[in-house]
């Protein structure tokens, strides 16, 4: 499990060395013009030629990415900024994923439990609107109805600098969450829906009815685990995707973190900051993915990590 | 599947045959299919038909309700929102599954490539899959817009080059157990060139994992390019986009006007609605693990 756990962790280093290369290489694209913005159009080339070799933009591209590198990410001060802003992005999407992955189990059961009702179409239709339904448009209707029409909540996410006592802080982040949560829980739920209706079908649960269980116990003793697997791949393998969603929850709600703030710099044309914080949001997505992989082991007992 | 008929020498329907059926008896796929043209006649005949400005301004019509001259209303400068709406829909349409096509066909060249070739290329190819899959679609969207000017062929070559991990990763496992199976070997054994055993006998095999991918991959995009523009950095100004509709109808919420937030909105949700309904129905077509479930 161990050294499992190291492999795939190192797996996740290379994954985000080659995101760093690709942002650099990005920004790289417009090497030029970090002089002319500074000499202006009508500079000599000689004066262009300065300002690169004083600036290091003449130096060979392996050593200027090594001085970005170590300037963008291991820069004093940089990595406690980063530890005062990364909770509240963890916070909104833990959450938010955590939320729809367990109403997806809840949902998908019931579901396939109760076949055909009317209660199963509803949802099933309901899931799909959620699915077809952008997240930028939902938290606005959230607070359109729910902040401002009908006054229920408070209109922004959890404010920076204040300290909110455990209930008004959840009063701020329901709407927050609600909009990460939509946007996981309704294709996660038909995704293991199709599966578990699948593993009703197999060998094991009809031996696992042969020898007497109850349709429930078929159901989340058996069919459940097996179904899982799937869903944790999904899940893993979605995380970036939801990356995109918490920037822009974090965005409308002002919420500061990483998203924001790097949706913020990126405005300001400070790509020092925007860089070190894409770099950032890349790692959660990727961190999560090496989650879901852990996950595994926990729901297959036939997955043994050597 | 020519060869398969003839050796069973009865007339058999054939796969496509047989997909087909599934699909056109599937009402989600013709609810989908019939969404989507409707839509996309509105975005681009509808044009034709109300040829009315999606950028003229009439102050003294700021944030008009529907009705009269403004059928759905007017915006806070007083432009005309029905207009608005319909050239709002083209660049999701155009750019939207333009990119979602140029992400897939790359994604299925380099899932056909690094399955077939295995070993430390392949490895090579699924770490580079990985770090691409990695990165959160929009960051490199915002860097490319912030330093060069955007248009519909920077948003297209952006979302393409970053949207074809998932395909790739499918395709990559299509092509792994295909690979291991008789008509591969003989094919090889054969003298057949790595080309022509990924074009002729690979491809078809893995058709139905493409299409249900690259269906798959249209809503993806679609909602990443739609983020990104209610952020001002997708599509670009001045014609309207819903997404960007969307964003502007934020400063006006206390006005309560309604339709500024609803129509462009729903408008999205409709779009993505008939994308995942076909796909959806492909998925089913195509997959026989997956014949009930989803519907």
């Amino acid at each position: 499990m161990l050294a499992y756990l190291g492999q795939r962790l190192l797996q996740a280093l290379l994954a985000l060395l080659g995101i760093a290369v690709i942002i650099f290489f990005v920004l790289h694209l417009d090497a030029a013009s970090p002089a002319r913005a500074e000499l202006g159009l009508r500079a000599s080339q000689k004066a262009i030629n300065q300002l690169n070799a004083e600036l290091g933009l003449n130096l060979p591209l392996p050593l200027q990415f090594w001085t970005w590198l170590r300037s963008t990410f291991f820069a004093p001060g940089l990595i406690l900024q980063w530890l005062r802003f990364l909770p509240r992005t963890l916070e909104l999407a833990a959450l938010g994923i955590g939320l729809a992955f367990a109403s997806a189990v809840g949902l998908a059961s019931w579901q396939v439990e109760h076949p055909n009702t009317w209660g199963d179409h509803l949802l099933t239709a309901v899931l799909y609107v959620l699915n077809a339904t952008p997240a930028f448009w939902l938290s606005l209707l959230l607070v359109w109805e729910l902040a401002l029409n009908l006054l229920l909540l408070p209109p922004d996410g959890v404010p920076s600098a204040t300290h909110l006592g455990f209930w008004e802080w959840g009063l701020h982040m329901i709407m927050p969450v609600a909009t990460v949560y939509a946007a996981a829980v309704g294709g996660w739920t038909r995704y293991l829906r199709a599966a578990l209706e699948e593993s009703m079908e197999t060998d094991f649960v009809r031996t696992a009815r042969a020898k007497g269980a109850d349709e429930h116990r078929v159901l989340h003793r058996h069919a459940l685990r097996n179904s899982l697997l799937p869903l944790l791949t999904l899940a893993g393998t979605s995380f970036p995707v939801l990356i995109n969603t918490v920037i822009v929850v974090e965005v409308v709600f002002f919420i500061p973190g990483a998203g924001a703030l790097f949706y913020r710099e990126l405005n300001s044309l400070n790509f020092g900051p925007a860089t070190s914080l894409a770099f950032l949001l890349a790692a959660v997505g990727v961190l999560g993915g090496v989650l879901a992989d852990m996950s595994y082991a926990v729901v297959d007992p036939r997955i043994q990590y050597r | 599947m020519a060869q398969v008929a003839t050796e069973a020498a009865m007339p058999v329907i054939t796969a496509g045959q047989r997909r087909w059926r599934s699909l056109s008896r599937h009402p989600l796929f013709w609810t989908g299919s019939t969404l989507l043209v409707l839509l996309a006649l509105f975005s681009f005949v509808g044009p034709d038909i109300y040829p009315k400005s999606p950028i003229a301004t009439h102050i003294a019509h700021t944030l008009a309700p529907p009705g009269g001259a403004f059928p759905l209303g007017a915006d806070v400068l007083g432009r005309n929102e029905l207009a608005r709406l319909m050239v709002g829909g083209q660049g999701f349409l155009l750019v939207g599954f333009v990119s979602a096509a140029m992400a897939s066909a790359l994604g299925v060249l380099i899932g056909l490539v690094s399955g077939l070739a295995g070993g430390l290329a392949d490895r090579a190819f699924m770490w580079f899959t990985d770090t691409v899959l990695g990165i959160p679609q929009l960051v490199p969207l915002f860097l490319v817009v912030v330093l060069f000017r955007p248009n519909d062929g920077t948003m297209i070559a952006v979302l393409g080059l970053t949207g074809w991990p998932l395909v790739a990763r499918l395709v990559r496992g299509d092509v792994l157990s295909a690979r291991e199976r008789e008509f591969v070997e003989s094919a090889r054994s054969g003298g057949a060139t790595p080309g022509r055993i990924m074009r002729r006998h690979l491809l078809p095999n893995v058709m139905g994992t493409v299409v249900v991918a690259a269906s798959g991959q249209v809503s993806t995009t679609l909602l990443v390019l739609a983020t990104a523009s209610f952020l001002g950095y997708g599509l670009p100004p001045p014609n309207p986009n819903w997404a960007g509709m969307v964003a502007s109808s934020r400063q006006y919420l206390y006005d309560n006007s309604w339709w500024l937030l609803w129509l462009p909105g729903s408008a999205f949700v409709l779009l993505q609605l008939s994308v995942n309904f076909v796909a959806d129905a492909l998925r089913q077509a195509f997959d026989p693990k997956n014949q009930r479930g989803l519907a």
